[in-house]
């Protein structure tokens, strides 16, 4: 096991520090404890260090830690939060190591060997600094962190936990079994978090408190009275039965980056490098079976300035010719000035998009989805993405707030009602026309002679929501037609008097 | 057309026995310009018969008394039609809605930006439309109005292109239009509520004028709303028939 090397942060906190910048008016001298509910009573899960200071325990009622602490900070209990918060951290440690692990539910395991001498310093060495910078880190971040660095992960895990210190740097060649003698037996549960309470019970009622007590004991008569878990537990944190850990894939981000020795401007060379940087994309999405909704190509010049041409796609694509024929039409655009010297395409808005999306097999729908996909795109991109649209229903009675805009894709959207006779064309304002008598109304400046074909309907505004537009009051619809058989759709204030009458729509 | 493409290539095998009249008189020296002149002959015959590609059937207008008088009991598919009068934009939703009605994907209607109320989707639904099948794009120009209408013809991915040019096309715009709903196999309808025409001649398959009629009201039955149809002209169609009608639409 010589040369390896891990370091185990611990974030005995980690519920309530992740949730207390949040919780914002809180101050950090109030203790806080995370609540979950059960039926009707309350308990206390996650404390912080002061509540644990005020003598508040983890499954407390809230009311009675309320009783013993009323200033308590109430946060709520959310494990996958936590999780999650969990993972970030993870990837944030990728600063110190490739190869970071998440540890329990709340700890995280580094692989440092070969890593600590980028953090050597004259006066300390690289362990030292990278445990300092990591525990400072991570209470920039708002979490209280232990550290141990050991040369197996098992005594890492034990000594960040109940090493009683907040700082534990084992040398490589310290003697494992002298350092961990000292902990409590309970110790190991952290090394194997499959190990039982009952197991710890029995190991204190025959007077075996602390590892060391253990170490003596041969193993076999130790599995054999406690079971395999505690015999594999310090097997593994003594280094004599390898622990790996599972560290996470580090994702970079989706960026493809082109040097060129010489500054570039010519046109063909521009689409060959972006046909280059789209093919390296799109290989890496294709890979992971994702896809990406938005692609920022920026083209850095010789003489420092720099342009960005962005796209967007309707649903996540990784088709570098699809999303090459989207750049196209913003290439004219390029000034290469002195020559563009490097570029970067990035994919924002990374989606997974299975197979069958790009194979655009249209059986369902009946019509071919990729070619309205690149259709959309091209148009949404030379337009603007909110020109192109559909009109969706929205449940409201009255005319001007029927409808809405939404995307074209996903091509799916509540039924609209098909009752009543509405116009083709709605006015944005109502048009004023002056009422001439005998059925004859003034309209853009013309007598004209309506005959009613339909009406009155009654629309009245929506009590519960004030609106300028409909200040007026309910309204009498009448469907009309002038001599000729235009339509028109007018319609008069039912309680004003006198009577005004307004032009809303045209057949 | 096959059967003039057999008969030809049979001829330039046999050795120059067919000959053609522009080429001059005598026997081919020369197998690969036989070849050529035999291709170039096969463009000439197909030419004439040529019909655009169309990817749907013909668009039914859905009034028995109108498709039985087009050529293709419809509007072709793969061309442009105009669609003018003070009712164009109610003939058009009419045709759209029986676009819908016959084809799975969802038509496009391109309309200015500057065009606040330009559709109401509850009026379309009227119409039996189903306003969720119509993408709606909006152009802030001219220009960019007829690449949208081109561009959206060309794609292929639309059942009905419907557009609103402002004033009449230009031969070289009317033509592209022309050429790239052939090539999408797309039925475009240019829709002007103004009377004059739109598309340069000859590159619209046809034109109508759809002017508004008095509904007709009876005291028992439901109104009747009326639609005053004039098919001014239409490719393939030479005879005598009846090109007005008066039709009750929805």
């Amino acid at each position: 096991m010589s040369g390896r090397r891990y370091l185990c942060l611990w974030l005995p906190f980690l519920p309530t520090d992740r949730l207390r910048p949040a919780a914002g008016e809180a101050p950090l001298s109030v203790p806080g404890a995370t609540v979950q509910r059960v039926g009707n009573s309350a308990f206390l899960v996650a404390l912080d260090r002061m509540a644990r200071q005020r003598g508040l325990r983890s499954g407390m009622t809230l009311a009675s830690a309320q009783a013993v602490c009323p200033d308590l900070t109430v946060l709520p209990h959310d494990p996958d939060g936590d999780r999650a918060r969990l993972y970030e951290l993870a990837l944030w440690c990728d600063r110190f190591t490739p190869l970071v692990a998440v540890d329990g539910v709340d700890g995280l395991m580094l692989d440092t060997a070969g890593c600590d001498p980028l953090f050597e310093t004259d006066t300390d060495s690289g362990e030292a600094v990278l445990i300092r910078q990591a525990r400072e880190g991570l209470a920039a971040l708002g979490f209280h962190a232990s550290a141990a660095l050991a040369s197996t992960s098992g005594a890492a895990a034990a000594l960040a936990r109940y090493g009683g210190r907040e700082e534990w740097h084992v040398a490589p060649d310290a003697k494992l079994s002298d350092v961990l003698s000292d902990l409590p037996v309970t110790a190991l549960s952290a090394v194997e978090p499959g190990l039982d309470e009952d197991v710890f019970d029995g190991l204190v009622r025959v007077g075996l408190r602390r590892i060391g007590d253990l170490i003596g004991v041969p193993r076999a008569a130790l599995a054999a009275r406690f079971g395999l878990a505690l015999a594999s537990a310090l097997d593994k944190a003594l280094g004599q039965a390898p622990r790996p850990i599972a560290p996470r894939p580090i994702r970079p981000p989706y960026r493809v980056r082109l040097r060129f020795p010489d500054p570039i401007g010519d046109t063909p060379d521009i689409e060959a490098a972006l046909r280059r940087l789209l093919d390296r994309l799109c290989r890496r999405l294709g890979d992971e079976g994702r896809g990406c909704r938005r692609l920022d190509w920026t083209l850095y010049r010789a003489d420092r300035t720099e342009q960005s041409l962005t796209i967007g796609t309707a649903r996540p694509a990784r088709d570098p010719n699809r999303l090459f024929r989207l750049f196209a039409e913003k290439l004219k655009t390029v000034e290469p000035g002195y020559g563009v010297d490097s570029m970067l395409l990035a994919a924002t808005g990374v989606e997974a998009c299975t197979a069958t999306q790009e194979d655009g097999i249209g059986a369902v729908t009946g019509y071919d989805r990729t070619a309205l996909e690149t259709a959309i795109d091209r148009l949404g991109n030379r337009l603007g993405a909110d020109n192109v649209f559909r009109l969706a229903p929205v449940d409201s009675h009255l005319p001007d707030r029927a409808q809405t805009r939404t995307a074209v894709l996903p091509d799916k959207s509540a039924p609209w009602s098909k009752s009543g006779d509405r116009p083709l064309r709605l006015l944005n304002a109502p048009y004023p026309i002056e009422d001439l008598g005998g059925h004859s109304f003034r309209i853009f400046g013309r007598r004209t002679a309506l005959r009613l074909l339909r009406g009155p309907e009654r629309i009245a505004p929506e009590w519960w929501r004030k609106d300028a537009f409909w200040a007026g009051g309910a309204r009498d619809y009448y469907d009309v037609e002038d001599e000729t058989g235009r339509r028109f759709w007018i319609y008069s204030e039912a309680g004003n008097r006198p009577v005004r009458w307004y032009l809303h729509g045209l057949f | 057309m096959s059967v003039y493409r057999a008969e030809i290539f049979e001829t330039a095998r046999n050795g120059g026995a067919w000959r053609e009249g522009t080429e001059g008189d005598g026997v081919w020296a020369d197998a690969g310009l036989r070849l050529a002149t035999a291709r170039r002959h096969v463009d000439r015959i197909e030419r004439q018969f040529r019909r655009a590609p169309s990817k749907g059937s013909a668009l039914r207008t859905g009034f028995a008394a109108v498709d039985a008088v087009l050529p293709d009991g419809g509007l072709t598919c793969g061309a442009i039609h105009e669609s003018l009068g003070l009712a164009a934009r109610r003939f058009a939703v009419h045709l759209l809605a029986r676009r819908l009605e016959n084809a799975a994907a969802p038509a496009l209607w391109a309309v200015p930006v500057a065009a606040g109320h330009a559709l109401y989707g509850p009026g379309l639904a009227g119409y039996g439309v189903d306003p969720s099948r119509l993408v709606i794009a909006r152009y802030r120009s001219a220009v960019e109005g007829l690449w949208l209408i081109e561009e959206a013809l060309k794609s292929g991915a639309f059942s009905l292109v419907l557009g609103e040019p402002e004033g009449a096309l230009g031969t070289t715009a009317a033509r592209r239009l022309s050429l790239a709903a052939e090539a999408g196999g797309t039925c475009g309808l240019l829709v002007s509520e103004g009377g004059a025409a739109i598309s340069a001649p000859g590159t619209s398959a046809s034109r109508w004028r759809a002017e508004p009629a008095p509904a007709a009201i009876s005291e028992t039955g439901p109104v009747r709303r009326r639609l005053s149809l004039v098919l001014e002209r239409c490719r393939g169609l030479t005879g005598e028939e009846t090109r007005r009608w008066l039709l009750d639409t929805v």
